[in-house]
């Protein structure tokens, strides 16, 4: 064992006191001490200033995020980056406030300089005057030649299209974040834009929209809601194969470019994230669960000359003609008890669970989030199942009712509905309904255009199909004499490629002695959609004999 | 005026002895701390409400009692060094006291002392002072074993630990400890003893952190940042990375004037944001040349007492620049440490003037006896002969 040797005795009794090798030891790690913070530094150097630059004690400037384009399914611009200047001011280096707001006063516009005096005397150090200036305005206060103003360079979105996508792009703030719509979406999905390649110079979101169409459904809602004097009109054109959905638009509706117009009430895309009674639209699944069901065959006639009583309850039908009808007829006459009677064949419990199949019962998610909840009664009895069969009593958002119907006429299978574009070929989703009752759902369709409520869709050239559907909108403790119509259409019907859905909110007539129902309203509205866009779809007109070119020789 | 060597004058025979580099970069580091506090000034004094280079005025004026102690101490020889240590570290020791009588705080420390109208903080002279008288005593160690020597050593160092402490003021008990613990490795004690010492050290540290909460919050906020604010390390890392490599030039700050001690503690991050991170590391060069120009000359010497002195002197040096570069690039817990030279305050620029005076003073080559070692013959049974060539 070592000895250890008394305190006041020097190390090595030979050697040097203060040895040599200590001192060389202590000033090396002195100086690798040195060497330490200067690693330190130079790695600080390395790390990029993007968050940090330009703080004061009270506010940092913040930094708009540049974002990728959105462009629709062919590549045409929905939404891009334009460069504008964000102009601060540091009040401690200001001259002369009065002198600096008059001579801002002559570039910017009477209300960007509201307040500022106030602001410039203030004892920070950093004040916003504008953000959001033009070139031009950036240059013209760059030439004022002011002391203690700042000028920087930020991206701020544009949409060239102004309000037509509006309720799938939705818009962003100040700070270029995604508030809305597909913009929120690409910020919680920083993966979603397409790589840049060598060509294209900024990276880009493509959507499954085409923007002709949305611009023509746009423009024809537009129409319509004027031409019935509407609350609110809109319109979904969807892919019954793929679920993209094509176009979609609602008015009133906002200009993204302005987006402090969205603040107004009822601006929201009402047809998505609000759900509603949609009336006899809904007749297409009790009538398609009936068939599919077995509870019935298209040629069983249906009493629809009693009325339906169930309780205090009695169901009339108003234009039902003095015979039982097919269920062909039920569909294109649009009769209320034939309706009933099929969903009470077919069962309360097989009503709820094909609701559910359709997606009807649930919120439906897509990239702009979840859809309203649908409201149904809670307790599901017999006169639910009743009124459920013409759509009252159960209220869903009528994006999800588009969805739902195209599985009924494209086969039969589930489709889950998407903004973003889908290769062609995917396995098919969920079987809803057999092919035999999806064929006999366009065949239905078909014959309501032909010689049923649906009639003034009609597209010549064009085998259109659809159900109207007018739904008395509920009030408080009732109903009130306000509607809301509908039209569902696909087309074309031999293999149906697409589905267009018209929502009008609350039509009037269109002149004394004419009606508000859908047939009147929504349905001719689908015709003038279904008209402009199946040309630019690559839909062909079929040539029938009626309208074959004649011999002018 | 030219010098030649044959002039036997006390300026020319001190020119000629005294380490001109050394010299030239303690005066070239002054010269940068008023650039500096020119560049600083503006913000800190906006703050209070004087005129824009109040802060740099001062500084100038402290400079010229800072550069006269610099030069006069220079001309001490090492016995003069010797007592003027005894001198500064009694007196600081003594208004230390004169300090708690009169009780004036200032950010929760009574560390200020006003005589004549001008506050000083004697802890900075005394620090110096402290370290001389430990260098003296370790040195005479190795000759006269009759003297307790140790014992007063370790005394001398609780007097002042407790002076700072109860100041209180761990950063300053921290350097002071540290530079100790440097003497007492460099004496040539047994290593034993200084493993026990440095666990001794690392208790103290532990004590502080327990007894002292404001040490236990920043020593937290360090290890953990989410445990509370940690504003200031935040701004300093920003004003490092919005100065970049060249800096946005003097006066161009925008992060560091909302630090609070920007033109004290922080003023490196200043320097960062306004002069960039090319010239940190030149200034970390310049600092670090220094120290190690002092240890040469400490390592050339054979006498003990100037060996320890100066190697002591650059220790303290050395250590401060250190800790505060440390906390400026967040590599250890704030606390309220100067860099020398270029931070703002007259203590620190005056004393750290003087400790640097004292440096160069014993870093003059001089004629001096070849080394002597005490030649103690080994007994059998291992003990040391009591006849030593005493000197």
């Amino acid at each position: 064992m070592r000895r250890v040797p008394p305190l006041n005795e020097v190390y090595d009794m030979t050697a040097e006191p203060t040895p040599a090798w200590r001192m060389r030891a202590l000033s090396l790690a002195l100086l690798g001490a040195f060497v330490a913070i200067g690693v330190q530094l130079t790695s600080l150097g390395r790390e990029v200033a993007v968050a940090s630059r330009m703080m004061s004690a009270e506010q940092q400037v913040r930094h708009a995020l540049s974002r990728p384009d959105i462009v629709d399914r062919h590549g045409r611009m929905l939404a891009s980056d334009i460069r504008v200047y964000w102009l601060f001011a540091d009040p401690t280096q200001i001259l002369d406030a009065d002198d600096t707001v008059e001579k801002l006063s002559r570039v910017l516009s009477a209300e960007d300089v509201v307040g500022l005096r106030t602001k410039l005397r203030g004892p920070g150090r950093f004040e916003w005057v504008k953000r959001g200036l033009t070139p031009k305005q950036a240059a013209d206060v760059h030439d004022l030649g002011l002391p203690g103003l700042q000028l920087i360079e930020e991206p701020q979105r544009v949409y060239p299209g102004g309000a037509t996508a509006v309720h799938i792009l939705g818009h962003t703030n100040v700070d270029n974040q995604g508030l809305a719509g597909i913009e929120k979406y690409i910020d919680a999905n920083p993966s979603l834009p397409e790589p840049v390649d060598g060509v294209a110079e900024r990276s880009r979101v493509r959507l499954s929209l085409d923007l002709r169409i949305q611009y023509a459904l746009h423009e024809e809602v537009m129409f319509a809601q004027q031409r019935y004097q509407a609350k609110a009109a809109g319109g979904i054109v969807l892919d019954v194969k793929t679920g993209e959905v094509i176009a979609m638009a609602g008015l009133p509706d906002y200009d993204p470019n302005r987006r402090e117009e969205s603040l107004t009430e009822g601006r929201h895309n009402r047809f998505y994230y609000d759900a509603y009674e949609m009336g006899s639209v809904f007749k297409t699944f009790a009538v398609a669960n009936a068939l599919d069901s077995g509870a019935a065959r298209m040629d069983d006639k249906i009493d629809v000359l009693t009325p339906l009583r169930m309780g205090r309850f009695t169901l009339y039908d108003r234009h039902a003609k003095k015979r039982y009808f097919t269920v062909e007829e039920i569909f294109t006459h649009s009769s209320n008890t034939g309706a009933a009677r099929l969903a009470l064949a077919t069962g309360t419990e097989r009503q709820k669970s094909f609701f559910a199949k359709l997606g009807l019962m649930q919120p439906m998610s897509t990239e702009l989030g979840p859809t309203a909840r649908p409201l149904f009664p809670e307790r599901w009895r017999e006169v639910n199942t009743m009124t459920a069969a013409y759509g009252h009593g159960i209220s869903v958002p009528p994006f999800a009712f588009a969805v739902a119907n195209a599985a009924l006429i494209n086969g039969g299978t589930r489709v889950e509905p998407t903004f973003l574009p889908r290769s062609g070929e995917r396995a098919p989703g969920e079987r809803v309904v057999s092919p035999e009752t999806s064929a006999a759902m366009r065949q239905m369709f078909l014959a309501n255009v032909e010689h049923g409520t649906g009639e003034q869709a009609k597209v010549p050239g064009y085998r259109v199909g659809g159900k109207t559907g007018t739904a008395w909108k509920p009030a408080k403790g009732g109903y009130s004499d306000e509607v809301i119509t509908s039209f569902v259409a696909a087309f074309p019907m031999d293999d149906p490629q697409y589905l267009v859905l018209i929502v009008i909110d609350e039509p009037k007539p269109e002149a004394a002695g004419k009606r508000n129902e859908a047939g009147h309203n929504a349905a001719p509205t689908a015709g003038a959609v279904i008209k402009r866009i199946a040309p630019m779809l690559g839909i062909a007109p079929a040539r029938t004999f009626d309208e074959s070119p004649q011999a002018s020789y | 005026m030219r010098l030649a060597r044959t002039d036997r004058s006390v300026f020319t025979e001190w020119w000629f002895s005294v380490d001109r580099l050394l010299l030239g970069a303690v005066l070239l580091i002054m010269l940068i701390g008023a650039l500096v506090s020119l560049a600083a000034s503006p913000a800190a004094a906006h703050k209070i409400g004087a005129e824009p280079l109040y802060f740099f005025k001062r500084h100038v004026l402290y400079m010229v009692p800072a550069a006269l102690f610099l030069i006069s101490a220079s001309m001490l020889h090492p016995k003069l060094v010797r007592r003027m240590g005894l001198v500064l570290f009694l007196g600081g020791i003594g208004l230390m006291l004169l300090a708690f009588a009169q009780g004036i705080e200032k950010n929760g420390a009574v560390r200020w002392v006003i005589i004549g109208g001008q506050s000083i903080q004697p802890s900075e002279f005394a620090k110096a002072g402290f370290i001389i008288l430990t260098a003296w005593l370790f040195g005479e160690s190795g000759k006269r074993r009759d003297m307790p020597t140790l014992q007063i050593a370790i005394a001398v160092l609780g007097l002042f630990a407790l002076c700072l402490v109860m100041q209180p003021d761990i950063g300053q008990t921290a350097l002071v400890v540290l530079v100790w613990g440097g003497l007492f490795f460099l004496a040539g004690y047994s290593l034993i003893w200084i493993g026990l010492a440095i666990l001794a050290g690392a208790g103290g540290f532990v004590g502080a952190y327990h007894m002292l909460p404001h040490v236990q919050s920043r020593v937290d906020r360090f290890l953990y940042p989410a445990s509370g604010d940690t504003h200031q390390t935040e701004t300093a890392l920003a004003a490092f990375r919005e100065g970049g490599w060249f800096g946005r030039g003097p006066g161009e700050g925008v992060v560091t004037p909302g630090l609070p001690d920007a033109y004290t503690d922080y003023i490196f991050a200043v320097i960062a944001e306004e002069f960039g991170l090319i010239f940190c590391l030149f200034l970390v060069c310049l600092y670090a040349f220094i120290v190690w120009r002092g240890f040469r000359a400490a390592s050339r010497s054979h006498d003990p007492f100037i060996r320890l002195a100066l190697s002591g002197l650059m220790m303290l040096f050395g250590f401060q620049t250190l800790i505060n570069m440390a906390v400026n690039v967040d590599m250890l817990p704030s606390k309220g440490m100067t860099l020398p030279f270029l931070s703002y305050g007259g203590s620190s620029l005056t004393a750290m003037a003087l400790t640097m005076g004292l440096a160069l003073g014993l870093a003059r080559r001089r004629p001096e006896a070849g080394p002597v070692y005490r030649s103690v013959p080994r007994t059998a049974s291992g003990a040391a002969s009591s006849r030593g060539i005493r000197i």
